[in-house]
């Protein structure tokens, strides 16, 4: 994999918070911190890879990176050249050629497509928003698409309903790449596929992402096909990051307690019978009443008293890995074995 | 494994085939599988969607919606204390039916979120299975029953939980009032049928740690339907692998791991990315699972094969069962020796 050191997008101190409104007058009676306080950086033609259970604000980021969402606070820095472009001030219309830049592949194949259009009126619907090139262009444009991805140019004129997941899949990948972005989530892309389906779709990224030297920030709760893709992994816990290094250093040498859990519970696939699992006892607290101190507190094993006061920050230990643990550098924590 | 010891069998399936007959055509979900079960054994299912394996659970508990479901041959032979019951021979309404139901054999769903009623309490949907069965003499024997059996699962307060609603459970909570419903007639065999595809990694092993207890104590049978190969190859002492309806491959996990033998076996481990393992880059298996409305006359996989063998694989017959290796069964034409 092409490594580069400069940041195609940049986030700083993200915060998604969605309103609690209760009775008549629709008061707000809280939050739920979706995303709360979310700084991170993907270079260009890398992977990023944000792993995390259900719940934990993973989706939200994306969505909110891409401004499908209006966000709280924080800020999201995309670099274009040499120029730097602050997503969040930008107006509705200077947004749209901002977008041609970033786009989406969904979890669900079967709903993130159009059923009433075409499979060429799904691919080119970037293209006509934008405005972009004449009808012909459109055209020649989304056949070389899907061959790309491995489809026929006759599948052009079928409808969605035609095709199975893997195939829809495809179309949706091929969509996304039509505007030509530099940068993509990829938010669960091969969640709903069988597994002999799921690595076609993981190789077709591979591929477009060398070919056109995409960058990705590709969402999974499965850490192993985390691991497969990614150059770099985040973990995300109840709207927070944390931690986040190098693949290999992030599964061999974890410094969070929770990504230590998180790799022991992931099944193995060289190892039979039963193996001493760390198993967490209850689950993640509501995003709109977090404990004080650390989120992980309430089911850390390691858990002192300053974990339930103070709230730890995101720091560098060691080149390039960063961690939110008050006792990274003294816990002395198993990774995955290979 | 099976064969040393036939006192052990619980459960022996013997060439079942459930087709669902429709007026388009008729699909064979099922189509001549063979599968042993034994006493404090976890046998596991793996295949891609479609391949058979949850209407194979299905029938063997005999709720295959009838029409259009049917089982049109075959045996399903449950060994209870000496005697043999071919439950594909009985009726699914009938009481012997109904009895083998919950008694000796208990199931857990894949979607906890609608496995149970809305309207009842946990409890009460715990102990109408306890008195139907008439495991307890009254209600309230029955309730104290529900109680214990959801403490042995893992759930907190449990004299309050037993009063609570399903909606008031968590996905985990709700999956481990599901295996203490599934335990409280304390069945041979347990079915369970994907029970942790909808949970998150960490509740999952929490779940994956239940059952193994729950086997060590009871001494049930558990057959483990999944198409997670990591957890089936943690938790299965065999495997089965099912593809379009066919049980393309039998044996020991060990084997099934260290020496898969079925092309789609093989293809299947080349496909699936691991957390461990060396960092390969993954070969995905050709093509897609063909319609299970119009299969291939010969071997069902001949399709995405990379060993296929025209004027073998193709002949319009059924691909002979090979024994390669001691208790290594697998229906391909490269192991037969007569055909190469």
């Amino acid at each position: 994999m092409n490594k580069n050191s400069k940041p195609i997008l940049e986030v700083r101190d993200l915060r998604q918070f969605f309103p609690i409104q209760e009775g008549f007058l629709r008061r707000t009676i809280g939050y739920v911190k979706a995303v709360n306080g979310i700084s991170l950086t993907i270079n260009e033609g890398e992977t990023l890879g944000l792993v995390g259970e259900s719940g934990c604000g993973k989706s939200t980021l994306g969505c909110t990176i891409l401004r499908l969402y209006e966000p709280t606070g924080g800020e999201v820095i995309l670099h274009d050249g040499d120029e730097q472009l602050s997503v969040f001030e930008l107006s509705h219309h200077e947004m749209r050629q901002v977008r041609a830049n970033m786009q989406m592949i969904f979890q669900d194949p079967f709903a993130s497509l159009n059923e009433r259009m075409t499979v060429l009126d799904n691919v080119i619907e970037p293209l006509v928003c934008n405005d972009i090139g004449t009808n012909q262009e459109r055209e020649a444009k989304a056949e070389n698409l899907l061959m790309q991805v491995g489809l026929q140019k006759e599948h052009l004129r079928r409808y969605p309903h035609s095709f199975s997941g893997g195939q829809r899949q495809r179309i949706g990948i091929a969509r996304a790449l039509s505007i030509e972005p530099k940068f993509i989530v990829a938010d669960e892309p091969v969640f709903a596929l069988d597994v002999s389906v799921q690595a076609q779709i993981l190789n077709l990224m591979q591929e477009l992402q060398a070919e056109f030297g995409l960058s990705y920030l590709f969402i999974s709760h499965d850490m192993a096909v985390i691991r497969y893709v990614s150059d770099r992994i985040a973990v995300m816990y109840v709207g927070e990051l944390v931690e986040y290094a190098e693949r290999d250093e992030l599964l061999h040498h974890p410094a969070h307690p929770y990504t230590e859990a998180l790799h022991s519970a992931v099944p193995r696939l060289t190892q039979r019978g039963r193996r001493n699992r760390i198993i967490l006892e209850g689950t993640p607290p509501d995003p709109s009443d977090l404990p004080p101190g650390c989120v992980f507190q309430t089911r850390c094993r390691y858990a002192e008293a300053k974990c339930k006061e103070e709230v730890p920050e995101l720091r560098e230990i060691s080149d390039g890995h960063f961690v939110a643990c008050h006792l990274a550098e003294e816990l002395n924590l198993v990774g995955i074995q290979s | 494994m099976p064969k040393d010891n036939t006192t052990d069998l619980i459960l022996e399936i013997k060439n079942l085939k459930t087709h669902f007959i429709l007026n388009a055509g008729t699909i064979r979900a099922v189509d001549g599988v063979d599968l042993t079960i034994s006493r404090g054994k976890t046998l596991g299912v793996i295949g891609e969607s479609g391949c058979g394996k949850s209407v194979t659970a299905h029938s063997i508990l005999r709720l295959i919606p009838s029409p259009p479901g049917e089982i049109v041959d075959g045996e399903i032979l449950l060994h209870r204390d000496g005697e043999v019951i071919d439950i594909a021979k009985l009726k699914p309404t009938e009481e012997a039916m109904r009895n083998i139901r919950g008694d000796d054999i208990g199931m857990i769903f894949q979607e906890p979120m609608t496995s149970f009623g809305p309207l009842h309490t946990i409890g009460d949907q715990i102990t109408e299975t306890i008195l139907i069965h008439k495991k307890a003499a009254d209600k309230s024997e029955a309730k104290s029953q529900a109680v214990d059996l959801l403490r042995q699962v893992g759930i907190p307060n449990p004299e309050q939980r037993v009063d609570g609603y399903p909606h008031e459970f968590s996905g985990g909570m709700r999956q481990r009032a599901m295996i203490a419903m599934a335990l409280c007639c304390s069945p041979m065999l347990l079915i369970a049928d994907e029970p942790t595809t909808s949970l998150d990694v960490t509740i999952e092993a929490q779940i994956l740690e239940l059952l193994a207890d729950l086997q060590a104590q009871t001494g049930m049978a558990i057959m483990l339907i999944s198409h997670n190969l990591a957890i089936v190859s943690e938790m299965a002492d065999d495997i089965a692998v099912m593809y379009l309806g066919k049980r393309v491959e039998f044996g020991t996990t060990d084997a099934i791991f260290d020496n898969p033998l079925h092309p789609y076996t093989q293809g299947l481990w080349r496909s699936i990315p691991s957390v461990d393992g060396p960092l390969e880059k993954l070969v995905p298996i050709p093509g897609v699972v063909p319609s299970p409305r119009d299969l291939p006359s010969g071997c069902v996989f001949a399709s995405r094969c990379s060993e296929f063998m025209p004027g073998i694989c193709d002949q319009p017959k059924p691909v002979p069962i090979v024994e390669a290796d001691p208790d290594h069964f697998v229906a391909c034409y490269l192991y037969d020796n007569e055909q190469v």
